[in-house]
């Protein structure tokens, strides 16, 4: 209970410094947001007032980061300067792509590396090297990269599978966002893949690894119940990370594959200076972020009862 | 009562707190110049904790702590205060593998503790000094280009001895300092150290959990228990006499013959079998 | 348990035949050589030895001498690529030639606990589950009966609270209190060979003499044979009935425990016994063996491997390897042990020389 009280204070303490530093870095970021609310039209002082009052733009920095985040907690984020539309309803909309791209990425990484891990961790020799190899070359490739040459291969050369937009449907979509993922996941895959072996390995060679063994269990609970439960806990935490980080990364793979998921359009709305979707997009992803580690955190706990209880002996 | 200045270490009322643990609770004892006290006690006892106060590794919550006369609770505050107390009380470890630098060369590391303390030193002197140093532990010209990963474990501690001494100290606190080492080897150090003492005359505050170290080293005991000093004495009197039920019961625990009797009481259904 | 009997004295000097029948384990000139970067490292050489049913047998040298992995190689534990020559047989069967369900029900038998409970036992799964996976696992035995069966164990060696233990984790429990839990775990599937790998050098003077009698008591009334491996002589013979001391691999002495200690045969134990401090009282000059303990590797095989730090070294030493070879009631790999008593008294003298 204390574990989870304490959790609770970080991970507040944490939304709100975040949220801060967003919206500190917009206030700061070079450009004024007046001129994308007039597009470089020349308006009279009198429109000019209305909109500064209406965006708040002349109250002081802290008054300003006052309402906002007070709004955000009401889910108000703001209107687009560009669109007039509700922020929080942009976001909405474009949130399914983004959630379903990191989702699916986040099911290769666990199912394909995760794996290749435990095979390459227990099967040494040609299966292990193969791996090890692979995982070395694929974790070196950056996303936007794996992204050009898995569209080039597949929806080019061989037309499998489409290259561009989001698909609709379920089975649309989930064939739409293949390459995507794909190329998202790729080297987090490799990272999974390779952490994965390197625990198992680490795990076995453990010295209560060997009294399990003495015991007489067998072979397959020795490594299920011994190797595999314990290599689970940096196995988790690294691929919790590894997800998590994602969030950032899929904003390339977005625009790469023309989606139009929360990423992408944060990348356009920061290029129009539309200030109010860059602060509420950004908050989102951190908040998404945040939540993540959380959640690495308490299966952290779940899984290690020397950080659950606390190290005490008695 | 003995001149103060007839003590090399002295420890007055010290205390030391983590949070609510007391883990040194007003202990105090000392060491008259050339003597050797054995502070005994098991895990948890304080025992290091007084070590790293003495050192300045720690600070003390109450208390005081003087070497040669002179105070060294506060922390040191110019470097030649620290050199000072450098030459007062050095300290070697129980595992000399994590207390020596893996890269460098034993020769470098005595020649940079000697270059420290004798700045007048030119090189040729200096060079000899290490050599010296490395005589008086038993260790070989050819050692000085060794490093600590190439030396058997009995020659990682001589090498930490000859720091020790390479600051020319008044008191040498001996943490654990055979504990590791085999038997074999651990009598050629406990003998290297008794020989050291009575050639240069140095104090030693020998922490250890070993009774017969104990015996072996020192002249005088303190027993330690849950942080504090439970009995003291000469070390005869504390190990063939103990008064306190904490001391009787450590001293009992040693095997031995009278061990065997003790467990071969016990009732059990296989007697014949006994150990003989 | 009626059937088990103390081992035969001196069951290495003496032919089988008596009336306890053939011993428990049998280790015949074993040699194992494990490869390190492509060559072969010898770790084992020509070790020989029994433990009678009911016996207690220690095995004593300094770190390196091939202690752990004679316990190893009995339990069929040795790492992978060790190589492995001569024969270890538990109750008549050739251990070598287990395989599963066999090699896990011998494993059972043998039960083994080490010196460090820290990192022995798994410090994320809790002591009920550490302790009873192995009835669970191995013998179907039912959750409930099986936590039943820990907690009256662990009221054997001494842990009263058992239910509430069992649902602690490693890292909750002290060290004398893990080593318990250890050796009351070990006991639970009946083994009858105990391997004990220093199990008190981790503890505290006082707890370890606590876990030693609570070993001692188990052990006559389950009738165990023990294995126990310590690098203090001192120890042994309060717990073991005879002791064997290794050195550079290879066993050089074997004999009752008293007489290893106090009339010891060969150099080397005898400098291990007037090498240690005494408590009792203090040396004017402990008797030091020269030099420093060598691995398998480094030793001779065309000569004694002892030689270089022996007192007693004569010219005929380094001309062939001694063999293990009977002396009074014990056994010895020296050449000259027996032609000159070689007490305690008389290595001091030689070595004052
Ligand atoms: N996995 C391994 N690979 C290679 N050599 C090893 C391995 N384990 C042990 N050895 C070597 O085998 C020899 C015997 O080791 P062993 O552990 O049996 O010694 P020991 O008598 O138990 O010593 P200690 O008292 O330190 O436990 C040593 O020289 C050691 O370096
Ligand atoms: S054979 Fe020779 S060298 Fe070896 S132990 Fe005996 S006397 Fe010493
Ligand atoms: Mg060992």
């Amino acid at each position: 209970m204390a574990f989870l009280a304490k959790r609770a204070a970080i991970l507040v303490a944490t939304i709100l410094v975040a949220s801060f530093v967003i919206f500190a870095a917009m206030y700061m970021a070079p450009g004024k947001p007046i001129g994308a609310l007039t597009g470089g039209r020349s308006v009279s002082p009198q429109a000019l007032e209305a909109l500064e009052q209406r965006y708040r733009l002349n109250e002081p920095f802290l008054s300003q980061y006052g309402h906002w985040l007070s709004n955000a907690i009401r889910g108000d984020l703001g209107v687009s300067i560009a669109t007039k539309q509700d922020v929080s309803e942009l976001i909405v909309e474009r949130a399914g792509i983004t959630l379903s791209l990191v989702l699916y990425a986040a099911v290769l990484i666990v199912v394909i590396g995760i794996g290749l891990g435990l095979l390459a961790g227990l099967r040494p020799g040609w299966v292990d090297t193969s791996v090890v190899v692979a995982s070395s070359a694929a974790a070196a490739v950056p996303a936007f990269l794996s992204a050009i040459v898995l569209t080039l291969i597949f929806a080019v050369t061989l037309s499998w599978l489409p290259a561009l937009g989001a698909g609709e449907g379920v089975v649309d979509r989930f064939v739409h966002l293949t390459l995507p993922a794909i190329s998202l996941a790729l080297s987090s895959i490799a990272v999974v893949a390779r952490v994965t072996r390197t625990s198992i390995r680490e795990e076995s060679r453990k010295e209560h690894v060997q009294t399990a063994v003495s015991r007489g269990l067998p072979r397959r609970a020795v490594i299920i119940r011994h190797v595999l439960r314990n290599a689970a806990i940096p196995i988790t935490t690294v691929t919790g990370i590894t997800i998590a980080s994602l969030i950032a990364v899929s904003a390339v793979v977005e625009s790469a594959f023309s989606l139009n998921g929360l990423g992408q359009y944060l990348i356009v709305s920061s290029s129009s200076k539309d200030l109010a979707v860059v602060q509420g997009i950004s908050l989102v992803l951190v908040l998404a972020f945040v939540l993540l580690n959380v959640v690495v955190d308490l299966a952290y706990a779940v899984l290690d009862p020397r950080v659950r209880l606390g190290a005490k002996a008695t | 009562m003995k001149l103060t200045d007839d003590l090399a270490l002295e420890v007055s009322g010290l205390r030391k707190t983590y949070g609510s643990v007391v883990a040194v609770d007003d202990v105090s004892f000392a060491i008259r110049r050339g003597g050797s006290l054995g502070l005994v006690g098991e895990s948890g006892s304080g025992k290091t904790t007084i070590a790293k106060i003495i050192l300045g590794l720690e600070s003390a919550a109450a208390g005081q702590v003087r070497a040669c006369g002179r105070d060294r609770t506060a922390a040191a505050r110019t470097l030649g205060e620290r050199r000072r107390r450098a030459r007062e009380v050095q300290i070697v470890f129980q595992d000399p593998h994590s207390s020596l630098d893996p890269r460098q060369t034993i020769g470098s590391m005595l020649e940079a503790v000697v270059r420290l303390h004798h700045r007048d030193l030119i090189a040729g002197e200096r060079r000899q000094r290490v050599m010296d140093l490395l005589d008086m532990v038993g260790l070989h010209e050819r050692h000085t280009a060794a490093l600590p990963r190439e030396m058997s474990g009995g020659q990682r501690q001589r090498a930490a001895i000859a720091r020790a001494l390479a600051a020319e100290p008044e008191v040498i606190v001996l943490d654990e300092s055979v504990a590791a080492l085999d038997v074999s080897i651990q009598a050629q150090v406990l003998n290297l150290l008794a020989d050291l003492r009575e050639r240069l005359s140095v104090t030693y505050l020998l922490i250890s959990h070993d009774l017969a170290v104990v015996r072996q080293l020192t002249d005088t005991a303190v027993v330690m228990c849950q942080g504090q000093l439970v009995e003291s004495g000469t070390t005869a009197q504390v190990l063939d006499d103990p008064q306190h039920i904490y001391t009787q019961r450590l001293r009992a625990s040693v095997p031995g013959p009278t061990w065997v009797r003790r467990v071969s009481a016990t009732p059990s259904i296989l007697d014949e079998g006994g150990a003989s | 348990m009626t059937g088990s009997q103390p081992g035969t004295p001196f069951g290495v000097a003496r032919p089988t035949s008596s009336a306890s029948g053939p011993p428990l384990v049998e280790v015949d000139s074993l040699s194992v050589s494990i490869q390190v970067d492509g060559s072969a490292r010898s770790i084992l050489r020509n070790v020989s030895l029994t433990i009678g049913r009911g016996e207690a047998l220690a095995l004593v040298g300094e770190s390196g001498s091939g202690k752990s992995m004679t316990a190893k190689a009995i339990d069929r534990l040795l790492p992978a690529g060790a190589r492995q020559t001569g024969s270890i047989s538990f109750d008549g069967q050739d251990v070598a030639k287990m395989t599963g369900a066999a090699l896990r029900s011998y494993r059972a038998d043998v039960a083994m606990i080490f010196q460090d409970p820290r990192v022995a036992i798994n410090p994320v799964r809790s002591i009920g589950d550490f302790m009873t996976e192995v009835l669970r696992t191995n013998t179907r035995v039912r959750s409930r009966v099986a936590a039943d069966r820990a907690v009256k164990m662990l009221a054997r060696v001494g842990i009263a609270d058992g239910q509430r233990r069992l649902e602690q984790y490693p890292h909750e429990l002290s060290g004398g209190l893990l080593q318990r839990v250890m050796i009351a775990s070990s006991l639970l599937t009946e083994p009858r060979l105990l391997l004990a790998d220093e199990p008190t050098t981790a503890l505290d003077v006082s707890t370890q003499a606590e876990v030693i009698e609570i070993l001692n008591d188990l052990r006559r009334e389950l009738g165990l044979a023990v294995l126990f491996i310590t690098h203090d002589l001192e120890l042994a013979r309060t717990f073991c009935d005879r002791t064997a001391v290794m050195y550079a691999g290879e066993i050089v002495e074997v004999g009752d425990s008293s007489a290893v200690q106090e009339a010891p045969l060969h150099p080397y134990s005898a400098g291990l016994a007037a090498a240690r401090p005494r408590v009792d009282r203090r040396l004017a000059r402990l008797e030091a063996i020269p030099g420093r303990p060598l691995s398998a590797v480094e030793a001779p095989d065309d000569a004694c491997s002892f030689a270089p730090r022996c007192v007693h070294r004569v010219n005929e030493c380094d001309e062939g390897h001694p063999e293990l070879r009977p002396l009074g009631l014990g056994m010895v790999r020296c050449i000259r042990a027996g032609g000159t008593a070689l007490t305690e008294k008389d290595v001091n003298h030689e070595a004052h020389r």
